[in-house]
């Protein structure tokens, strides 16, 4: 029979049918799956799934199918959508009981299956990381600036990529679409900044840095047309017409180039 | 440091009761504990308990490493060690009564505690207080 606990704090002198009595009140809350009435913010055992918690701000720890795993419950009972941390792997989960991930958020409809990133900084914005398209569609997966009310970026299920293009028109094998809401749209890859910046409209390919830009065009590993910040460079074997007329009646389409001697030529209309 | 535990016996039973520390692994401690009418004395004492296994007359020590008690209304676990102090019938009885005989007898204990690789210490002590009792 214990008489004493001794603690850090001092001695407690035990009276035994009080312990006894106080232990198996907390030992049937332990094992026996009682639920308890609220008291502030608790986690009482309760080894019972389908306890409901009685009043706002109670918590359970519950046990499930033989498994041992911490559910918070609020006013309801089922185990989903309250989170769930399962002590053998660790994973937390989010509308789901089994975790697979260390984060697993599982819900059935893109307006909750996100995950939410807000900077409440100067200039911050919250942007979600969507199981799905904002408003459209459960495919795919798409970041949306919910500050801005944007979609930045969507992946769709064939794995085409939309950037400010909520949706993405497949043309053929995998298309990347860009899009900045009108008909425009500019791919622009950059370097260091110089004065000022380019400038441009309608449908543009803008390769510029600061100590020059090069743009590569070829196939089977050959390059047939390099454009630099210095010089053109053309692979592509132009064929020797005398005039505009040959030209046109050798098949060099209008606009198309062609030479005459080591003179390059452009057919016009 | 040493704690203040008065803990009382009848003189017509056995004792034998716990007491728990909390925070402590005492597993292969040495334990000594005397009884004398009062502290100071250095004659022969009137209990002499040592190591033992239980229920033996002596002191023994199991530990538990998730040992739960009361804190208020909160359920609190923790490592614990709960020494078990028994002392034969016999022995209680051949300690005197005071006068009057239908008084507690006040002696005084104290515990060593000397750990498995450690330096000797008084883990508790106090009163003994020996109570008379009434069925023989």
């Amino acid at each position: 029979m214990t008489i004493a606990i001794i603690t850090e704090a001092g001695v407690r002198k035990v009276a035994p049918l009080v312990v006894v009595a106080q232990q198996a009140a907390a030992l049937a809350q332990l094992y026996a799956g009682v639920a308890e009435a609220s008291v502030g913010n608790r986690i009482y055992p309760d080894y019972a799934t389908g306890n409901a918690a009685t009043s706002a701000g109670q918590y359970f720890f519950v046990a499930s199918a033989g498994a041992y795993a911490l559910h918070i419950h609020g006013t309801a009972t089922a185990l989903a959508p309250f989170p769930v941390l399962d002590p053998a792997t660790g994973n937390l989960g989010i509308g789901t009981s089994s975790p697979a991930m260390p984060l697993h958020i599982n819900k059935a409809d893109q307006s909750v299956a996100r995950l939410r990133l807000q900077n409440t900084g100067t200039g911050g914005h919250a942007f979600d990381i969507i199981a799905g398209l904002h408003g459209a569609s459960n495919e795919g997966i798409s970041i949306r600036d919910v500050t801005a009310g944007a979609t930045r970026l969507n992946i769709t299920n064939t794995g085409d990529l939309g950037i400010c293009s909520a949706t993405v028109t497949a043309v053929f094998g995998h298309t990347m679409q860009i899009s900045d809401g009108s008909a425009n749209g500019t791919v622009s890859i950059v370097g260091t900044s110089g004065a000022g910046y380019m400038a441009t409209f309608g449908a543009s390919l803008i390769v510029a840095g600061r100590t020059g830009m090069s743009l590569a065009l070829g196939a089977n590993d050959s390059t047939k047309m390099t454009l630099s910040s210095s010089y053109i460079v053309l692979d592509v074997g132009l064929s020797n017409y005398a005039d505009d007329s040959a030209a046109a009646a050798g098949g060099v389409p209008v606009k198309g180039l062609y030479r005459t001697g080591s003179a390059v030529k452009m057919r016009v209309s | 440091m040493a704690a203040e535990l008065d803990i009382a016996a009848f003189k017509r039973v056995p004792f034998d009761d716990d007491v728990v520390i909390i925070g402590e692994n005492l597993t292969g401690a040495a334990f000594a504990l005397h009884i004398r009418a009062h502290p100071g004395d250095t004659g022969t004492a009137l209990v002499s308990l040592g190591n033992t296994t239980p229920p033996t007359q002596g002191v023994s020590v199991t530990y538990d490493a998730a040992y739960q008690y009361q804190d208020g209304a909160d359920l609190i676990t923790a490592p614990a060690s709960n020494i078990r102090i028994c002392i034969d019938e016999a022995t209680l009885e051949g300690l005197a009564l005071g006068t009057p005989y239908d008084e507690p007898v006040d002696l005084f204990y104290d515990l060593h505690v000397t750990p498995s690789g450690g330096t000797k210490r008084v883990q508790f002590g106090g009163k003994f207080s020996l109570k008379p009792g009434v069925t023989i």
